[in-house]
């Protein structure tokens, strides 16, 4: 059969392929560029590290910790502020041939609604996510996005200062997720993106202190995958029937999981995590996920999306 | 300090050309990686993972044997690993790289257990090496245990560019090189102090160690004491062409900073943190440098580093 087509639109959101980079784990876009091989231009989008009104310092050291098949982080959020990234950032990168998110986040509803008008007047901006799930900052973050009426909220706030496409990204600690979907996209979320990391904390035996300097953190990669999936599964039973796309991420080492992830309900993926370990896996991620749609006769990308067959 | 330009950092399946025990738990591991040989600036950095099974050359020859191997080769490893960055050691023009590390950890463990032959991951090389844009007259090398490795690679190429050199060795365990006794007698020490490590002779080194537990031959103390006694023993006006190296631990290194400051001696230190993922994206390996402005901000020691100007480094910032 001919070329799929692995181009995809979400709510306006056009790439050339369902692969976005992961905010938090590819900084603003120009570290990865460094190693040979690696060409920004093979993603489809680049979600640009959590941006805050003013700058941050982030978190003490040690941040992070490697666990059983995953990391733990807390960052805490340093950036550089969003007016520095806006005016020092964004225009370099228009120079790659990819989608450009901006990760926003804030202690109050104002401060994301601040951000967002700062990142609404840059030019080179296709989307902005709106960060209600980061478990690393003391205020704001996961607290927003662990009650229905607050991520509503800060999702409506945005809404007014961002005209485009708006992802509002979901924390998996809480108990139920569908609530929180179901506010953010009536608040006029255009895209679900999920999961964020789910807490948890490692134990130096020796000291019996937490290793993190925060104490506690956020777990990422192949660990949560599983954790992942079925939270996508379930948002996309809420999202599909309002027309909303989800971007599915948690734990996507290769071309296979992030086919899971499709057929699960996610319209385009991001990897995150696995970037650490394995720099050359967008390209190994893009190469496997056109094999498979050749080799199952799929010729299109979005008719795998939500295929899943439950037993 | 001048920022030299970034280099393309190879991302590459490196065959284990030798992996070779030392003395104190410690592992010397070589690695084939032509273009990282080539290109490393000593000070630089490897971020090595070993990916995959570790295959067993030939067959068990009995259930001990079974067990034996299962140490160093524990069995049901997630495939997950976060890539272990470390200083590269020594490189040699035909294509092989070394580093020197103990075993301290999964990761280490795993590395030290490698098959000949078997591939590591590695990406490399990687961050701002030590700034020989004017070699010293006399470079001062001091070093806290493994600190001496990536060291290794810098005196080689401080003495090929005619530095004379100075290393001063402090150790909490056995040392992973070879020491020897030498009857040259140095000013700023005691006369029965002197060990020396060979490899470092052999570039022309005058070189001394101190060790935590007596032991004959080496100074009892640390490598700061041997650091204080050569700057006392300097005299002023000899100050002049001679610059201070230094990779170790933090404590140490800080104390150094602060001889170097005292003496107004120009220092570059070799930091080393937590790595996620060793590019400079996710934020994990921070200290707090100075910046132009005064004012002390947190850097990655990675990319921004792993050298510093000691002068730079927010010392107290962390316990």
């Amino acid at each position: 059969m001919s070329e799929p087509k692995l181009a995809v639109d979400l709510a306006g959101l056009e790439m050339h392929n369902p692969l976005i980079v992961a905010s938090g784990t590819f900084a603003y876009g120009e570290e990865f560029i460094n190693v040979g091989g690696f060409k920004n231009e093979d993603i489809g989008a680049i979600a640009l590290k959590g941006t805050t009104l003013e700058p941050r310092e982030g978190n003490a050291t040690p941040r992070v910790a490697e666990t059983a098949s995953g990391m733990l982080n807390s960052i805490g959020l340093q950036n550089p502020g969003a007016d520095a990234v806006v005016r020092d950032v964004l225009p370099r990168l228009r120079a790659f041939d990819t989608r450009l998110i901006a990760n926003i986040a804030g202690g109050t509803v104002e401060e994301y609604r601040e951000v967002a008008r700062r990142f609404a007047r840059a030019p080179e901006l296709d989307a902005i996510e709106v960060n209600i799930s980061c478990p690393n900052v003391r205020r704001g973050g996961a607290a927003f996005g662990a009650d229905p009426t607050a991520a509503a909220d800060v999702v409506a706030a945005v809404r007014e200062a961002w005209g485009g496409p708006l992802i509002a990204k979901l924390t998996p600690n809480v108990t139920d997720i569908a609530p929180i979907a179901a506010a953010c996209i009536d608040a006029g979320a255009d895209i679900l993106s999920l999961i964020n990391t789910l807490r948890g904390m490692v134990i130096d035996t020796a000291t019996r202190r937490p290793v993190l300097g925060n104490n506690f953190g956020g777990l990422s990669g192949p660990a949560v995958k599983p954790v992942a999936i079925l939270m996508v599964h379930q948002v996309y039973q809420i999202a599909r029937e309002k027309n909303v796309p989800v971007i599915g991420m948690g734990g996507i080492a290769g071309a296979n999981d992030a086919i899971e992830f499709i057929i699960a309900g996610a319209s385009a993926f991001s990897v995150g995590t696995a970037l650490f370990w394995n720099p050359s896996v967008c390209r190994q991620i893009i190469d496997g996920l056109r094999a498979y749609l050749i080799e199952h006769e799929i010729d299109d990308v979005s008719k795998l999306v939500g295929t899943l067959k439950t037993n | 300090m001048e920022v030299l330009p970034r280099n393309t950092i190879h991302h590459l399946r490196c065959p284990v050309l030798d992996v070779v025990e030392l003395e104190g738990g410690h592992c010397r591991l070589r690695f084939h990686a032509p273009p990282i040989a080539r290109s490393s600036i000593p000070g630089q950095f490897v971020n090595v993972r070993l990916p995959g099974r570790i295959d067993r050359p030939r067959a068990f020859d009995s259930y001990a044997d079974v067990v034996e191997y299962h140490k160093t080769h524990p069995v049901g490893e997630a495939p997950f690993l976060l890539a272990r960055p470390f200083g590269v050691h020594r490189a040699g023009a035909d294509g092989w790289v070394e580093i020197l590390f103990k075993v301290v950890g999964r990761g280490t463990r795993l590395l030290a257990g490698a098959a000949l032959g078997s591939r590591l991951d590695v990406l490399g090389s990687i961050g701002n090496g030590f700034n020989l844009t004017q070699p010293p007259q006399t470079a001062v090398l001091v070093a806290g245990g493994t600190g001496i490795a990536p060291l290794y690679l810098l005196a080689e190429r401080l003495h090929r560019a005619g530095s004379g050199l100075v290393v001063l060795v402090g150790t909490g365990f056995a040392l992973p090189m070879t020491l020897s006794d030498s009857d040259e007698v140095v000013h700023f020490l005691d006369k029965d102090v002197t060990a020396v490590i060979d490899e470092y002779v052999d570039l022309g080194a005058v070189v001394r160690i101190a060790t935590i537990e007596p032991r004959k031959g080496c100074h009892t103390g640390t490598s700061v004491d041997l650091l204080s006694q050569y700057l006392q023993a300097l005299p002023p006006g000899e100050r002049a062409g001679k610059a201070i190296f230094s990779c170790g631990p933090w404590a140490m290194q800080a104390a150094v900073a602060g001889l170097a400051a005292r003496y107004a001696m120009p220092c570059q230190v070799l930091l080393e943190e937590r790595m996620g993922c060793g590019l400079g994206a996710c934020m994990a390996c921070v200290c707090k440098i100075r910046q132009e402005t005064g004012e002390y901000k947190y850097k990655r020691v990675c990319v921004d580093g792993p050298v510093f100007d000691a002068n730079d480094v927010g010392w107290e910032a962390r316990e």
